[in-house]
């Protein structure tokens, strides 16, 4: 008899143990590719020099798309033509990606001469899945210097932090992420805070007292108090204040200073 | 063991497209959640318990690639199939509208249980915007969900073959 039932209600059976096991897993609070070193590392190495393969295969056939296949319907016209305008398009696209990739790689020097930071730069080769969460791999790990918890940042401000660093890739956990938080002061009155992900792609300031001198467009810029951040990072703009319904804080939101959703490179602080 | 091999292995390749070309090529709120429809077509196809097994180790490969905290996408995961196994005894899933309508509705019990999972456990706050992220998110997965498990369906018949 309970063998019967065993055999008839197994799935649900089996399905309840993994369902309390995975419960055990989350309230002891491990994060993936955080500090679970022998399956984060496994997964790591096996992982990021696909991601990054990927990542290369998919800008070669990006490039294949946007040089030819948009021409098709000129070659039908025109060979000849097709074949000069195909020629200047190619020229004109790579003229546009380097000069792109130039500016943007100008910017990072000029920041990089001009900062006391020792900056190391990286690559973002994945990006984070889940809806609610805001992470990416990059290129550099261990073996080039990289160790948990430097700041990730952009000549224009605050990105992140490393949560996790493997031989030679890293995972960077980005201020939007709801487990994200940076100490932080309003650049105009110098009003400290704790700035949250709220993983919406928007942040929140906490602990602002509700009498405090704070405008919508000003400046959030990290403290340097958390030991993490370098002081005078940009994080933020402030785009909505309201009156917290304990009467001791305000809320408020900001809006990143560094917009998360086109980085391709980012700087990794890795001395000050 | 051979189902849980090759959905296993055929889950993480997916994890990898999903977290690079898919992540690169598509904002947030329309990334599809393959992993849910592989859930999704072994619940149906299969319904044994080695597709609890699945949803398990998918979920934990989904954390590990995401930085979640372990267990929550599992927790998750497995709920949505034992969701399929119970309802498939009632539900006919062999066609295209009720696996469009199984995706979409399966991707919003995924989400929500994520976004519970991680208020409660992170402590933080957390946003989820029903038509900002979780509808659209659930209409591009489910859309995908008949095409994937044609796809599914078709390795399974060469597999079956070999």
């Amino acid at each position: 008899m309970i063998l019967y039932l065993i055999k008839k209600f197994q799935v649900y059976i089996v399905g309840l143990f993994f369902i309390l096991l995975s419960a055990l897993t989350i309230s002891s609070g491990i994060k993936g590719l955080g500090e679970d070193q022998i399956v984060g590392g496994i997964v790591s190495h096996v992982v990021a020099p696909v991601q990054s393969t990927i990542t290369h295969i998919t800008d070669f056939f990006g490039n294949i798309w946007s040089d030819y296949i948009y021409l098709v319907e000129s070659e039908k016209e025109n060979i000849l033509l097709k074949k000069e305008i195909d020629k200047l398009t190619r020229l004109n696209n790579e003229l546009k990606e380097k000069a792109s990739f130039g500016e943007r790689v100008k910017g990072y020097l000029d920041f990089k001469e001009n900062s006391k930071l020792k900056l190391t730069a990286v690559r973002i080769v994945g990006l984070d899945t889940s809806s609610l969460h805001y992470s990416a791999t990059v290129d550099k790990g261990n073996d080039n210097g990289i160790k948990k918890n430097m700041p990730v940042i952009t000549p224009k401000g605050i990105v992140g932090r490393v949560i996790k660093v493997y031989p030679h890739s890293s995972q960077a956990l980005f201020i939007v992420d709801p487990n994200s938080t940076v100490d932080a002061l309003i650049q105009r009155s110098r009003i400290r805070g704790i700035v949250e992900g709220r993983g919406d792609n928007t942040l929140a300031m906490k602990y602002v007292p509700i009498d405090a001198d704070v405008l919508i467009g000003d400046y959030v810029m990290s403290s340097g108090l958390s030991g993490v951040f370098p002081k005078g990072l940009a994080i933020g703009r402030i785009t909505k204040i309201d009156n917290g319904k304990d009467g001791f804080f305000k809320i408020i939101e900001l809006k990143p200073i560094v917009t998360l959703q086109k980085l391709e490179e980012l700087l990794i602080v890795t001395e000050r | 063991m051979r189902v849980f091999l090759v959905y296993l292995f055929l889950g993480a390749v997916f994890l990898i497209l999903q977290a690079s070309v898919i992540a690169f090529i598509l904002p947030k709120h329309f990334q599809p959640d393959i992993i849910l429809i592989i859930v999704f077509f072994v619940g149906f196809r299969f319904a044994t318990w080695n597709g609890v097994l699945i949803a398990f180790c998918l979920g934990y490969l989904a954390d590990l690639f995401s930085g979640n905290v372990l267990g929550i996408s599992s927790f998750a995961l497995i709920i949505d199939y034992l969701i399929v196994y119970f309802m498939v005894k009632s539900l006919y899933f062999n066609n295209f509208y009720p696996q469009l309508l199984g995706g979409i509705i399966l991707e919003l019990i995924y989400i929500y249980l994520i976004f519970i999972l991680s208020y409660l456990f992170q402590e933080r706050t957390v946003v989820l915007s029903f038509s900002g992220m979780a509808l659209p998110r659930a209409i591009v997965t489910g859309i995908l969900t008949p095409f994937l498990i044609m796809l599914f369906e078709h390795i399974e018949s060469v597999i079956g073959e070999s």
